[in-house]
């Protein structure tokens, strides 16, 4: 029944109940009601539908919907400052993660310059050793000055005593890193060691000079392993911090709306 | 014209205070927002008991639909408050509409001889049934309820808010959240999925209410 009829009819049926055609297509539809009995009917079916729902009396809520004070959340006006005193969990956790973030990038960052820009532990090399076994090889002719030095600059004695036995150094302790490093017994290459470098001992050369090419050579010293534990597990408990706060707060703020 | 005049003082009174209640509300002044409470009550509740068909699910979805606005009146930008509330109403009962389909829950339904559980809600139109038994157990609002409830939500919202509600297709669109074309498009094939399940218990309907018989053709 009614097959006949498209969408298309039957929307144009129900704008022309509400009155919601325009004067052409509702022109255009009354000469067709006018001459098909099947819309027609279709027509007669749907108003009366519309009679039906219409005839329908508002309900009546069976209770009042109005909002108490904790219904209503402690959201606005007057609630607004004890929400400023008293944060939520929501607040607090996203507080946390952010505060743990900046800590942890704060740490990783100052640990990455102070390692690699930051001034080195002041240690002893084992040039500045007294070497008694070949105090008067390695040395050559600068050792004298040199040996000067950690007393007149003692902020930066391996500069100095480094230039002059980078060499034998070298030789010595290729790693560099130990402050308090074994002097084995100098092998034939240290035992060479003032015919090696254009730029030792040269006579002219300012201190300056000697220190700014020491630089490039300059040793490492390892942090104290406690120091690099503490960092670490600092590091850990942060950025474990960061990410289980986040991820608090995520699950607070999906649970409470 | 004296009547004319003073309806429509008493209108633009009305929609005064409806403003400043609104302007408080907004404010923080709950007793405002209460009273707005008050007087759209009805037609949130009415609109709730139309898309969720159970008093309880209904009155849930009001409730939910009054505090969901307190909280986002900083959202409301002007216009029909009525939609506005129609509008949040109607989704509140879309989100539990959803999260009923995906978790379903075991509908109070009637049992039939073997007190087997009848799974499908088109129960009241169980052709076996004879049109005298169904008059007894049934009345007209409950027939167009279930017929509603055969309704695609989408199709439901828009026949609530526009026959049931009594709202013109501009509100009803501002209300469902859609435009205009879609809201006379789906409120067409509402009123003809509605004709035909009425037709099918046109028995119970009032005569005055009957759908065109084939005798009077």
């Amino acid at each position: 029944m009614n097959n006949r009829i498209g969408t298309r009819e039957w929307e144009a049926l129900s704008a022309y109940l509400d009155n919601q055609l325009n004067t052409r297509d509702r022109a255009r539809l009354e000469a067709q009601l006018k001459s098909d009995a099947e819309l027609r009917r279709a027509y007669e079916e749907l108003r009366r539908t519309r009679i039906i729902l219409r005839s329908q009396r508002r309900m009546r809520a069976p209770r009042n919907f109005m909002l108490s004070p904790a219904m209503a959340g402690v959201r606005r006006g007057a609630a607004q400052s004890a929400l400023r005193s008293n944060p939520g969990p929501f607040t607090v956790l996203r507080l946390a993660s952010v505060l743990a973030t900046i800590f942890f990038i704060f740490i990783t960052v100052g640990d990455l310059v102070v390692q690699n820009y930051g001034p080195q532990p002041t240690t002893i090399s084992s040039e500045q050793q007294p070497q008694p076994a070949f105090g008067m090889g390695g040395g050559g002719g600068g050792a004298p000055a040199i040996a000067m030095a950690p007393t007149t600059a003692p902020a930066e004695p391996l500069v100095g005593a480094q230039t002059v036995n980078e060499n034998s150094a070298s030789a010595i302790a290729p790693d560099n890193r130990s402050s308090i490093d074994v002097t084995p017994m100098p092998t034939q290459e240290a035992m060479k060691q003032p015919e090696q470098p254009p730029n030792f001992a040269q006579p002219g050369v300012n201190a300056a000079d000697q220190q700014q090419n020491s630089a490039a050579v300059q040793q490492r010293t390892a942090r104290p392993f406690g120091a690099t534990l503490v960092i670490r597990l600092l590091q850990g408990l942060l950025i474990l911090l960061a990410v289980g706060a986040g991820l608090a707060a995520y699950y607070v703020r999906r649970t409470t709306g | 014209m004296r009547s004319w005049l003073a309806a429509r003082i008493w209108t633009q009174n009305t929609e005064m205070d409806e403003t400043a209640l609104i302007q408080d509300a907004m404010r923080g002044d709950l007793d405002a927002f209460n009273r707005l409470v008050l007087a759209y009550q009805d037609i949130v509740y009415s609109q709730a008991y139309r898309m969720m068909g159970e008093q309880e699910a209904a009155e849930d979805a009001a409730q939910d639909a009054f505090i969901s606005a307190y909280r986002k009146l900083d959202s409301y930008r002007g216009g029909s408050f009525k939609a506005w509330l129609l509008r949040i109403v109607t989704n509140v009962c879309y989100d539990e509409l959803r999260r009923r389909k995906r978790r379903p829950t075991t509908p109070l339904e009637p049992v039939d001889n073997d007190n087997d559980e009848i799974e499908s809600p088109r129960w009241m139109s169980d052709p076996s049934e004879s049109p005298e038994e169904r008059a007894e157990r049934m009345e007209v609002a409950r027939a167009l309820q279930h017929c509603l409830e055969d309704l695609p939500p989408e199709f439901r919202a828009v026949v609530a808010l526009v026959d049931i509600q009594g709202m013109d297709y501009t509100e009803a669109s501002v209300a469902a959240g859609t435009p205009l074309g879609t809201v006379k498009s789906r409120l067409a094939r509402a009123r003809m999925r509605m004709r035909e399940c009425l037709k099918g218990m046109w028995e119970l309907l009032p005569d005055s209410m009957r759908l065109v018989g084939e005798s009077e053709i």
